[in-house]
């Protein structure tokens, strides 16, 4: 069903043929990183001008110079970079001025479920955005590129250390490229960030299946402080450097070298900077065990310790806050799971304190919803998501004692519906593929009502649409389909071909049973809505049923391409930008239920699935061509292309606007900015930025 | 002393159940509890005309509000029962939301109104409901009268709890009466025939009553194929609760067979021919009837409760059909329980109901009880 | 009808019976039948954990999916998308691609013996392998450990206070038959059965915070998952303890109260109570003595059921309550089919419940000779 990826060992000969052909690539004029900065929409974060920076000298937080004057700790000016070099953190997301806080206190977290949930406020990535969209060097300390953008080159930062004290430096990029990410142990050797190009064999697998091998980025490491990464393609910003899953390019080669095996799965990568492990996949189980890392088998063993790094114990990072190793408080399974300062974090004020300011960042597991909620009011825990109808009640409970923290939306609209448009059944297909069909479900139902009944008319009536202070905004797209007029819709109805049978719903014009199933899972909130919902269309003539499943059952559905029609869908249109995703915008993957088949078609190649035609097709050819330009003012318009044909067709209908997100955080915490953006290009809390974060007494 | 020796005769004469009936007398909470749980059972079975709305009736405006205040006088004067209709402003800052009510227009509460339509016990149509708001005294509409308060999709509390009950007092009802019979029956075959068959439905019954609960609802729940009608699924769940309590009964029903099976009177029906069934249904089965009663009625609020534990694990009934288990379960939430009260009254039901129960049994443990 | 011949031994050792628990038949009956009774339930005990293990393995997957299915839709969730051949290879390392009954069987053989050649021997030096919890990414029995000893002590402090709670009441109803105390104590019996206990629980925390300031989510505090429980902390234990002890402990004793004051009753007019009352035995001996005495069988019988229905009645609320024991694990476990781990948990508490069981029929067969020969055993 789905595209197969070609085998590894395929994969690292080739590799090897890349690495001989790429000796003698020619130097290209570079560009620095000032002129890309103006070149590209990179700005700095650090407005210098309105911060008042000193950090000629360091001053760290009590227990650790409590460590230092003990002896068993470096002095800090030892154990982070120096002022060329470190990383002077002034401003929050918003680009507002950052108070000077003071050293102590643990910031108390709901548990942690998802197996990102603890990088969230702590992981520290190549590049970091602003709410306005705009990136800066993170771990980096600068990067430019080529003219015709074939080498990439990073600058790291000189002095910065592991958290467990290692020197990092470039072989630790090196090790990560080629013993740890190409030879798959951290089970991502997909990134398309570092794909060169994908050499079509012209041979198919059994399942018919296209071959096609892909060919990686060469790394240099220049120096101690500087890599190269060159392609043969031109590879632009939008593909490297912004690409959402590129958020790290280093692992710890002192900690990790023992646990690379060169085995049948994850045969060794030929290149000169490190030498096979020659160790077997059981040697490298048992030297994990050494370490104290269970894993069940090799794939699991590197997806703990090189990919979801920070929730395994023990493993070096370059985070704010690291792992705890305390038996009890090291898993995010744990029922209190401490995260602790990282002595070697290579971040300051504007003071010249080394951030974090916090000492601990504690996970508190609960298990069920709510709990966290009465423990944020006993004051247990700080910083708490909420749903919106939580909101009220919690605050009239605390009082001053808390504070609400909006998070921008950026979902194309709440309680959506899409249809399968490769339905299997032409009926039903037929009538999917009519807009006017779409319109009909659009405006049959009564968009204030529903408001009311599932919000309290806090989310206002809206369309599938890029919500209000999102790129792409447009009023008259939200209104688009809204007007509740259920006459109109009944003559729209009519107008694709159904005809009104005698029990008062609408038949197929073959006399056919024409039945709406929506397809629904527990999580998805759908349930509530329903059978408002349902109401909606009855009156409109339209009969329809819901069936819900669990997530899992769900998406097997929609995979096997048996389902009609689904309310609030697991992967919606929209979102942040095409920068942040592109699969929610553009039918490439087998992922969303709108496009359905048709990116199933792309994703494999035209292997499978069914070929996009008219507007579908029309979006993977701006996409191709955004993707193709390096030029940000080209690819917002191209965007906007991409969002006019969501315009037009209006694939999901949406019934409300989409719905933010809401923090309740203690009023002892500061420095937590307010209007910040929650996306997944932004790491969601990651834009919290954590480790300024203090609380005061 | 003919009148006396007439209720003497009467009393050595009674049935078996008549003798229970006139012990159970003598248990007041027992009969207090049957008085109630008849009320209840009643109410089930009129649900619909009780009810001034139907489980479908959602109003946006009405969203978590708290019961209805009845009042009597207006600007002074004396109206009868009336409510006022509300107006709800919210509050974008704090996400807070106020009612009010709009007291320029009032609505009598009257009785007998038309309201939605429904079937009495299923079959003749009907619209009329005991009570309800109509019209306001300027000629408007709007109001709604909710004794309970309403849900968070705006729903009668006071409806769903009376359509509710018909599934949350009937479904216990008949898994006990199955696990019951496959109490007896299994129970009774372990008991009396021994040997190997006790053997093996002991290890059965050792094993499900073993199993913790709560995998086996889980896996029994997700037997149960997606999106299918209400009816069905209360089949099912039927089925799933007396599939896990017929194991306690059949447990009893053995061990009374192990200790009655050598009495005299048994051994005297065997030697005189009567047949292995009779034997165990006509002389065995009434010897231990009041355990059975015991089990019964302890059976039925387990399952009640049952039944809410289920909903709560989002694995029964599924809303807008509506059951007590639904109910609690959609007022589970802190901010509910901080700032919707109301939206507990349906606990109040359950526990009275399991109480009745309780007390019954009870009663009836103690009149049927053999040994007075 | 077959006549056991145990039953007829009855009869020829009518000494016994009669004289009660004498020493030398006290000692003769240790030596003989109850070790004999023991050895055979012991022996029953083996075929019963295996038909748990074989409905446990079957009944976890009866859903629709596996694990695998289940990652990947969370991974889907967090906006991670992978391909299907990375769930075949998942499938395939964790063995997910074979039969159920080889999966089964493959899993019953790991658990009792991992021979000294397998890796997983080299690896962790244990001859038991409970396979890895996939969710845990730790060896299932280290998962199934971490609790084990916690859910014990919570589910015996429960069982403690249930029956220390409901005798009396249960003494006191039988022998105040229809009087305001006889309702009275039924009442409070009954009540915690009645208010079904995942909302009883909300409750009280909501109560504790507005009464206290402090929720009382969970049982331990965070400075006791820290630095562990000690004396000096050992009373906010307890203090976390109330609300776990309220909601469950009275759910369960509406069942003990009304079998022993059952059981009471019946006794009380029983033709050996009116004798003894006729001879003039204090009222408070015949309770106590013969009347207690024989009530106490059917509690004992039942101390099954009432561990059975502790570990389970006790997920949803401990679910609700965030206690750290094993119930809400075997739901999420469950829930997310990471098969192997609520395997283990289940097996492990069904172990529990069918010792329990033994131990009840030990306690009866000791109480009542005639259980004991009456074929079979229970």
């Amino acid at each position: 069903m789905k595209r197969k990826v070609l085998s590894i060992l395929l994969a690292s000969a080739m590799s090897i043929t890349v690495l001989a052909g790429c000796g003698s690539t020619p130097a290209t004029t570079e560009q620095t990183t000032a002129d890309s900065v103006a070149a590209t929409e990179t700005t700095a974060a650090e407005p210098a001008a309105e911060v008042e920076v000193d950090v000629a000298t360091y001053t760290e937080a009590p227990e650790l110079a409590e460590l230092v004057s003990a002896g068993s700790l470096a002095p800090v000016e030892e154990r982070i970079p120096d002022a060329d070099n470190i990383f002077v953190d002034t401003v929050d997301a918003n680009g507002d001025a950052l108070e000077i806080g003071t050293y102590g206190g643990v910031i108390n977290l709901a548990g942690a479920n998802g197996s990102w949930d603890l990088s969230r406020p702590v992981l520290e990535s190549i590049i970091r955005y602003n709410t306005d969209g705009s990136y800066y060097p993170n771990v980096i300390k600068e990067y430019s590129f080529n003219a015709d953008y074939t080498e990439w080159t990073f600058k790291f930062r000189e002095g910065m250390k592991w958290s467990d004290g290692d020197d990092f430096n470039t072989d630790d990029v090196t090790f990560w490229y080629y013993m740890v990410h190409l030879t798959n142990f951290d089970g991502k050797a997909s990134w398309n960030a570092l794909i060169d190009y994908k050499e079509d064999t012209g041979e198919t697998d059994e399942e018919g299946n296209a071959i096609t091998i892909p060919h990686y980025a060469t790394l240099k490491k220049v120096d101690d402080y500087t890599v190269t990464w060159t392609f043969t393609q031109p590879k632009y910003p939008a593909d490297f450097i912004e690409n959402g899953d590129f958020k790290w390019c280093w692992a710890p080669s002192h900690y990790l070298s023992d646990l690379i095996p060169d085995s049948e799965g994850y045969p060794y990568v030929e290149n000169e900077y490190w030498a096979s492990t020659g160790l077997s996949e059981e040697d490298v189980l048992a030297n994990a065990i050494a370490k104290g890392i269970e894993a069940a088998t090799v794939k699991d063993l590197g997806k703990a310790v090189s990919y979801n790094f920070w929730n395994t114990s023990g493993v070096p990072n370059l985070n704010s806050y690291v792992l705890c190793t305390t038996p009890g408080n090291n898993t995010r399974d744990d029922s209190l799971c401490i995260l602790e300062r990282n002595p070697y974090f290579w971040k300051v004020d504007a003071a010249g304190n080394q951030l974090p300011y916090c000492d601990e960042i504690h996970f508190n597991k609960t298990s069920e919803d709510g709990q966290d909620l009465l423990m944020f009011r006993s004051g247990e825990i700080d910083i708490i998501n909420i749903g919106m109808q939580d909101i009220a009640a919690t605050l009239a409970d605390m009082g001053d004692a808390a504070e609400l923290r909006s998070f921008a939306g950026t979902s194309w609209g709440s309680y959506q519906v899409t249809f399968n448009y490769t339905c299997k059944d032409e009926n039903y297909a037929t009538l999917f593929a009519n807009p006017d069909f779409r319109q009909a479900i659009s405006i049959c139902v009564d968009r204030q009502n529903l408001s009311e009944i599932v919000s309290d008319g806090f989310l206002e009536p809206g369309q599938c649409a890029p919500s209000e202070g999102n790129f792409g905004y447009d009023a008259e797209w939200e209104q688009k389909w809204t007007e509740y007029d259920v006459d109109a819709a009944k003559k729209l109805l009519e107008g694709c071909g159904l005809v009104m049978g005698s029990d008062g719903f609408y038949d197929f014009a073959d006399g056919s049973d024409f039945t709406l199933t929506f397809y629904t899972y527990a999580e998805s909130g759908a349930t509530a809505a329903y059978p408002v919902l349902e109401q909606n269309y009855t009156a409109a003539g339209i009969k329809c049923a819901t069936k819900e499943f669990t997530v899992e059952a769900f998406d097997q559905e929609i995979d096997n391409n048996d389902w009609y029609a689904v309310l609030v869908p697991h992967t919606a249109i929209g979102g942040l930008s095409l920068r942040d995703r592109v699969a929610p915008f553009v039918p490439i993957a087998q992922a969303a239920e709108w496009y359905g088949e048709y990116g199933t078609w792309y994703g494999s190649d035209g292997a499978q699935g069914v070929e996009p035609t008219g507007d579908m097709a029309k979006l993977i050819e701006i996409y191709e061509k955004w993707n193709a330009t390096p030029d940000s003012s080209e690819r917002d318009a191209y965007t906007l292309d991409i969002y006019q044909v969501h315009e037009d067709n209006l694939w999901s209908i949406a019934y409300l606007k989409g719905e933010g997100s809401y923090n309740l955080i203690s009023s002892k915490i500061k420095n937590y900015a307010n209007n910040l953006v929650s996306a997944d290009l932004y790491q969601y809390a990651n834009i919290v930025h954590y480790w300024t974060l203090y609380k005061a007494e | 002393m003919a009148k006396k020796l007439k209720t003497k005769e009467d009393y050595y004469l009674a049935s078996q159940w008549t003798l229970m009936g006139r012990k159970l007398k003598k248990h007041k909470l027992a009969i207090a509890a049957f008085i109630v749980l008849a009320i209840l059972y009643l109410g089930a079975l009129f649900a619909d005309f009780l009810a001034p709305y139907s489980l479908e009736e959602y109003d946006g405006i009405y969203r978590n509000t708290a019961p209805s205040k009845v009042h009597v006088m207006h600007e002074g004067e004396f109206v009868g029962p009336f409510i006022y209709s509300l107006e709800k402003t919210i509050n974008r800052e704090d996400f807070s939301v106020t009612m009010s009510e709009n007291t320029e227009e009032y609505y009598k509460v009257k009785f007998f109104v038309h309201g939605c339509e429904y079937k009495i016990l299923g079959f003749i149509p009907c619209d009329l409901h005991l009570f309800g708001v109509s019209e306001g005294s300027k000629g408007g509409s709007g109001a709604k009268i909710m004794l309970f308060g309403a849900d968070s999709l705006g729903r009668d509390i006071f409806s769903r709890v009376l359509l509710g009950s018909r599934i949350s007092l009937s479904i216990p009802f008949a898994s006990a009466f199955i696990s019951l019979f496959l109490g007896i029956t299994i129970g009774s075959i372990s008991g009396y025939f021994g040997g190997t068959t006790d053997i093996i439905i002991q290890r059965i019954i050792e094993v499900i009553g073993a199993v913790p609960q709560i995998p086996l609802w889980m896996a029994l729940s997700a037997a149960i194929p997606a999106g299918i009608s209400t009816v069905k699924m209360y089949f099912y769940m039927t089925l799933i609760l007396s599939f896990i309590n017929w194991t306690g009964m059949a447990r009893i029903v053995r061990g009374k067979f192990l200790s009655l099976k050598n009495e005299d009177y048994v051994m005297a029906a065997r030697l005189a021919g009567v047949s292995t069934w009779k034997i165990i249904w006509k002389h065995l089965v009434p010897g231990f009837m009041s355990y059975l009663i015991v089990s019964l009625t302890l059976g039925i609020p387990g399952s009640i409760v049952g039944e809410t534990s289920m909903s709560y694990l989002g694995l029964g009934i599924k809303s807008p059909a509506t059951s007590w288990g639904v109910l609690l379960q959609e007022a589970s939430s802190v901010t509910d329980v901080a700032a919707n009260p109301h939206k507990l009254i349906p606990i109040l039901f359950v526990t009275i109901t399991v109480l009745a129960f309780n007390f019954l049994g009870d009663g009836m443990r103690d009149a049927a009880d053999p040994y007075k | 009808m077959k006549e056991s011949p145990e039953t007829c031994e009855v009869s020829t050792s009518p000494g016994f019976l009669q004289k009660g628990y004498s020493m030398t038949a006290l000692k003769e009956f240790l030596k003989k039948d109850l070790v004999q009774y023991i050895i055979k339930r012991v022996l029953m005990f083996i075929p019963t954990l295996l038909l748990i293990s074989i409905l446990v393995f079957f009944v976890i997957q009866l859903p629709p999916g596996d694990y695998v299915s289940a990652h990947i839709a969370a991974l889907a969730t967090e906006g991670e998308f992978v391909d299907a051949d990375y769930a075949a290879s998942l499938r395939e390392d964790y063995g997910l691609d074979l039969p159920v009954w080889q999966q089964y069987i493959k899993w019953v053989k790991d658990i009792i013996w991992t021979p000294t050649d397998s890796a997983y021997y080299r690896l962790y030096g244990s001859h038991h392998n409970w396979k890895f919890s996939f969710a845990y990414g730790r060896d299932v029995w280290s998962v199934v450990e971490d609790r084990l000893g916690l859910t014990i002590g919570v589910t015996f402090i429960i069982l403690l206070f249930q029956y220390v709670v409901s005798i009396p009441i249960a003494v006191y109803a039988s022998t105040h038959q229809y009087s305001a105390g006889d309702y009275i104590s039924a009442f409070i019996g009954f009540i915690g059965t009645a208010i079904p206990n995942f909302i009883l629980a909300i409750i009280l925390m909501y109560l504790s915070y507005v009464w206290t300031g402090n929720a009382n989510v969970g049982l331990f505090t965070q400075e006791m998952l820290q630095n562990g429980i000690h004396l000096y902390n050992f009373g906010d234990f307890l203090k976390r303890m109330i609300i776990p002890i309220i909601v469950i402990g009275t759910s369960g004793t509406c069942g003990i109260i009304r079998s022993v004051r059952a059981q009471m009753l019946d006794e009380v007019s029983k033709q050996y109570t009116l004798t003894a009352r006729a001879k003039g035995v204090s009222e408070r001996t015949i309770v106590m003595k013969y009347c207690f005495r024989a009530a106490i069988n059917p509690t004992v019988s039942g101390l099954g059921g009432v561990l059975s229905s502790l570990f389970s009645g006790s997920t949803v609320t401990a679910m609700v309550l965030n206690m750290q024991i094993q119930g809400p694990v075997l739901f999420k476990a469950l829930q997310c089919q990471d098969m192997y781990l609520a395997g283990a948990i289940v097996m492990v508490q069904a172990v529990l419940v069918v010792i329990g069981i033994l131990f009840s029929d030990i306690i009866l067969a000791f109480l009542d000779p005639r259980i004991r020969y009456s074929g079979g055993g229970r």
